[in-house]
């Protein structure tokens, strides 16, 4: 069950939902904001292939099932080129110019949210669901990739996963509302999933290729 | 041995890395058992963080490249005896000695 702007307003009110700093409700939605432009980070993939290459492996490849991305993040991820240093790169498809972060087709940036959002640690009521916002998905910007759900329990500002797959070259600023979060109601608070309870992962192998940051 | 009983809310010890937000720090538990590796490394926002002095860590810490011993908030699922498993932030469960465990008597993300 969705909440909706009432209770949505309540629920923040009372603590069992945390938006941080308050912002827009809609009628069945919250609005959220990008971050400071210099939060914006892009994948270093120049560091990334000369990390491969000495270690004898494929420039770009990345081996999904064994990279670490927090080992990963504090090695690769950096804020993205300036407009003149983008112009020297080969291909560049995300770079600064002043107050915008400008994601040419096909450009993939992470960008975090002006606000935290989620629920208390303490018998959580509701899961939220990260979501685009209508009229600007249809110029190609999508604003998160795959993994929409803020787990009941979990509060923090959402890494936003942005790219561009539409043909224009799209401009973002600090305080673009970018994105919006539903609520829903959960049964119950959550037992321990079966991930944390070790069993879903027991017995897994590894599929060989890149290990970074090791 | 009896389990000492921590309750609920712990912190766990662990290196504590700047990462790529402002917002964001990565953290390191070498002793962690999870599946059939020793050794954790994650990411989780920074109010989950704590200085083992019980103080929080400012944005401009640890410095870039840097790392600090800190508390990551945690809940506890088992306990053990010796080692306890705990859910932490980034969703994962992870095993570790009861020497890395400390009790935890507020939820540091309520309301920030």
């Amino acid at each position: 069950m969705y909440l909706s702007d009432r209770d949505l307003e309540l629920a923040i009110d009372d603590g069992r939902l945390i938006v941080d700093p308050p912002t827009k409700i809609g009628p069945t939605s919250i609005d959220l904001h990008l971050d400071l432009v210099q939060e914006a980070r892009v994948w270093d993939t120049e560091k990334l292939s000369r990390h491969n290459r000495e270690h004898g492996l494929s420039d770009l490849e990345l081996s999904i099932a064994r990279c670490n991305y927090g080992k990963m993040s504090e090695l690769y991820l950096k804020q993205p080129p300036t407009e003149q240093d983008a112009s020297k790169e080969l291909d560049c498809k995300v770079f600064r110019r002043d107050d915008a972060i400008i994601v040419k087709p096909y450009g993939f940036v992470l960008w975090q949210t002006k606000e935290c959002v989620g629920t208390p640690e303490e018998s959580p009521e509701f899961i939220c669901f990260i979501d685009g916002k209508s009229t600007r998905a249809r110029t190609g910007l999508v604003v998160h990739l795959t993994a929409p759900t803020i787990h009941a329990g979990w509060s923090g500002k959402v890494t936003l996963e942005i790219a561009n797959l539409g043909p224009l070259h799209l401009v973002l600023k600090e305080n673009d509302v970018i994105a919006q979060i539903t609520v829903a109601k959960i049964t119950s608070p959550p037992l321990e999933s079966m991930k944390q309870a070790g069993s879903v992962t027991q017995g897994q192998t590894n599929v060989g290729g890149a290990t970074l940051a090791s | 041995m009896d389990a000492i009983d921590f309750g609920k809310f712990v912190f766990v010890k662990c290196t504590v890395y700047r990462g790529a937000f402002s917002d964001e720090r990565v953290f390191e538990v070498p002793e962690a058992e999870i599946d059939d590796q020793t050794g954790y490394t994650g990411v989780a926002p920074l109010h989950y963080f704590q200085k083992q002095d019980a103080n929080p860590f400012s944005a401009s810490e640890p410095a870039p490249g840097q790392n600090l011993p800190g508390m990551l908030a945690a809940r506890m699922i088992s306990n053990g005896g010796d080692k306890a498993r705990v859910a932490i932030p980034d969703g994962e469960g992870i095993t570790v000695p009861l020497a890395l465990l400390a009790k935890r008597t507020h939820a540091p993300h309520v309301s920030l």
